[in-house]
């Protein structure tokens, strides 16, 4: 998680516990990267911190090591609680403070989606040390438990929003408003942010009055965070598609002599997309698993563990996958659908590329995509180049027929398991409008 | 009707069960066909065969299991007692037997004195095998189906302690004769099964209705019918893929034709052909929305924040 930086330094100077440090070295941790470096100090004085870092960066250990010193100084129960906002990111961060924490007997719970209610109250009962969740279940929980599960929320003294742009959206906006309304007042808790992209709300809590005896808010790179651009070692390619025609594309790609080893994640913007896609490819022998939101947590938490160990080497996924998942052996990335903001590129390119390795990005524009293009070429402040490596009669001659015809066939399968259908039958109970 | 074909469509996966007791009816089939006595039971028999095999479900076709010789009626009795005899000169008599029987298939006569029986409520544990056993008494028995417990129920059962072995909820039985189906609804239905006081099924209380003017036939028909609309589907919207396919090769192959034109005239004449190409708009497709959430970004992509969001940034900080 943690790359070395530049200047050498120790975890022990900017004053975190023995323990922790060993703990920290145990881990193979040993020099603070410059997110940490700033801000443990700044959370051990007590202060408000916004902190601009892109996952892999070492933040979680950044507010992880304080909050922790902090806690071992006086372990009681519900002294922090991490909202992240998907299931994957809270697992991997309730990972890493299970193992920082091991020595010390701390007790994390996990409050995620798609896991069982009941097991999960029962935990809270129990007054664990650190709550990871995601804000949805937490709501639930608050909304729906008696006071016996939830009321050590009211004596947290840390909220820690990761990734709050993602969280300090509309999204969100319901669910976080019950969470904090069962927290304790803003002014007797320390709150933590961390985001990968300065929005309109994040610089509206950069620059909100200060509360009343509280010192004052710490931010840290946050206007530097704009600059941020994609690794240098990571090519960027396009590829002028036809919409109908993308999965040949794909395919043809995928089992081409360059990337038939390759482990690939493919990011589409719909779950039905991705769950087509899937169907498709599994027909066609590519070894694949698929990531998104309409599949039992249980099958995403497997397809994830298949993709880590190389069982699938493809991953279909939607934007739940593109952000925070840290796995190395990632070569290459292909945008199968471009998203409409050109910082989700970012984040899924960052899947590959990582740590100094080599990788490599392509992009799917249809004829409808072009000026997202553009508007990612203006963000990562670089031109794409055309990807030459499959040719549109490889394409006709191999792959064509064969594709079409696997996905006819697998949009009939999913008509027939009647795809989606809980989803709808859901959002029509909540008075959602459907898409 | 569409409940009972799904619900075979569940259970199509379940088979295991059977498999044992279909491998030593196809023993006996083989056997029977040797005996061309009964030709008219044979063609039947033969006929659930493929029936069986199409749908692939877990019926069980065949009554002469080992265990039920004993009970059966004196007509299948004699059936039984020939293949050896009739063995020798097989050969021989083969083709001829070969077309009687196919004859018989497509007459289909035995169709209409069939009986189906339905079994709301299967005793706890009791496998197809015993079944069989059970409503042979009455009459020769033809297919059988017993519906198993879905996966989600059974796996709650074991993990509120309960017996591991499969449970059955619900199943039809098929009656050669229909007053055999009748007699046997008559005499199960509200009885315990009893027999030996000591049996594990004593004391079960069986619940058997006879279906009248039903056949088997009857429970499969939608299962195949949507089958076949499905087959049909699909061979349409491939077809119609292959359209669209062939066109988008058109278009390759037109655009490459182009791209030459443009080349060689550009040799020609540089000037001109340039001139021309930009002359030559590219069609303009309408372009899907680009977003950002950024501050620093343009102000007509974003999105707006709505005011609940701006209660919970109020309470944050």
């Amino acid at each position: 998680m943690a790359s070395v930086s530049e200047n050498s330094g120790n975890f022990a100077d900017l004053k975190v516990s023995k323990w922790l440090v060993e703990a920290l070295h145990s881990m193979k941790i040993t020099q603070p990267t410059a997110i940490q470096k700033a801000c443990i100090p700044k959370i051990l004085e007590g202060r408000d911190c916004i902190g601009g870092a892109k996952t892999g960066s070492g933040k979680t250990i950044a507010f992880a090591a304080p909050m922790l010193t902090k806690w071992s100084e006086d372990p009681s129960g519900m002294f922090g609680i991490v909202l992240t906002p998907t299931r994957e990111l809270a697992m991997q961060i309730a990972e890493q403070f299970t193992a920082l924490g091991s020595s010390m007997n701390i007790r994390v719970a996990r409050v995620v989606g798609g896991e069982s209610i009941v097991d999960q109250a029962l935990e809270l009962q129990k007054k664990p040390h650190f709550i990871v969740a995601t804000p949805g279940r937490l709501a639930h929980h608050i909304m729906n438990s008696g006071d016996d599960t939830i009321g050590g929320l009211r004596r947290l003294k840390y909220l820690v929003l990761d990734e709050a742009d993602i969280l300090l959206t509309d999204t969100f906006t319901d669910d976080l408003a019950t969470c904090v309304g069962a927290l304790p007042p803003k002014s007797s808790r320390q709150n933590l942010l961390f985001t990968a992209t300065v929005t309109d709300q994040v610089k509206q809590l950069q620059h909100a009055a200060a509360t009343p005896g509280k010192p004052e808010l710490f931010s840290y790179e946050v206007e530097k965070m704009d600059d941020v651009a994609i690794p240098r070692t990571l090519k960027t390619t396009y590829l002028l598609v036809p919409e109908q025609v993308k999965e040949a594309y794909l395919y043809q790609i995928l089992t081409s002599s360059a990337y038939n080893e390759a482990s690939a994640i493919v990011f589409v913007n719909r779950t039905v997309t991705a769950e087509i896609l899937r169907r498709t490819l599994k027909d066609l022998d590519v070894r694949v698993a698929s990531l998104h939101s309409q599949m039992p947590q249980q099958e995403r938490t497997n397809s994830l563990h298949r993709f880590r160990a190389n069982a699938a080497r493809v991953l279909i996924a939607t934007d739940v996958a593109s952000r925070g998942l840290d796995i190395p052996t990632v070569q290459l990335v292909v945008n199968y659908d471009i998203s409409a903001n050109p910082d989700t590129f970012i984040h899924r390119a960052g899947r590959t590329a990582r740590a100094g390795r080599a990788g490599e990005s392509i992009c799917f524009v249809g004829q409808r995509d072009v000026s997202r293009i553009e508007a990612i070429e203006e963000r990562i402040n670089k031109k794409m180049t055309l990807f030459t490596d499959v040719h549109d009669t490889a394409v006709i001659r191999k792959a064509l027929n064969k594709v079409t015809a696997a996905k006819r066939q697998s949009l009939m399968a999913m008509e027939k398991e009647s795809f989606g259908e809980r989803r709808k039958i859901n959002d029509r109970k909540n008075g959602k409008r459907t898409v | 009707m569409q409940l009972i074909a799904r619900k075979m469509d569940l259970s199509e996966s379940s088979n295991e069960d059977y498999s044992s007791d279909e491998e030593s009816n196809q023993v006996l089939i083989t056997s029977k066909k040797n005996t061309a006595k009964d030709a008219f039971t044979n063609d039947e028999s033969d006929g659930e065969i493929s029936d069986v095999e199409e749908q692939n479900e877990e019926s069980e076709n065949e009554p002469l299991d080992a265990a039920n010789e004993a009970h059966t009626t004196p007509n299948v009795d004699q059936e039984d007692s020939t293949p050896a005899t009739t063995n020798i000169d097989s050969d021989t008599l083969s083709k001829k037997r070969l077309e009687r029987l196919k004859k018989l298939r497509t007459s289909q006569k035995s169709n209409h004195k069939t009986g189906v029986v339905y079994l709301s409520k299967i005793p706890p544990y009791m496998k197809p095998a015993k079944m069989r056993q059970l409503l042979s008494r009455f009459g020769k028995l033809d297919r059988l189906f017993l519906k198993r417990e879905d996966d989600q129920k059974y796996k709650m059962r074991i993990k509120g302690g309960g017996n591991k072995k499969a449970m059955f909820e619900e199943g039809w039985a098929e009656y050669v004769r229909k007053k055999d189906a009748k007699l046997c609804a008559g005499t199960l239905n509200g009885n315990i099964i009893g027999g030996k006081k000591g049996n594990f099924y004593h004391d079960d209380v069986m619940n058997v209705k006879y279906l009248s003017g039903f056949k088997w036939a009857d429970l499969t028909e939608q299962v195949a019918r949507e089958n076949d609309v499905r087959q049909a589907k699909l061979q349409l919207e491939v077809s119609q893929a292959n359209k669209l396919n062939s066109e988008f090769i058109r278009n390759v192959e037109r655009s490459k034709m182009l791209q030459n034109i443009r080349a060689s005239k550009k040799r020609s004449a540089p000037e001109e052909a340039d001139a021309e190409s930009e002359a030559k708009a590219i069609p303009e497709f309408k372009q899907r929305r680009v977003t950002t959430n950024r501050a620093a970004g343009p102000e007509e992509q974003k999105t707006g924040s709505s005011k609940r969001l701006d209660a919970v940034l109020q309470n944050l900080f």
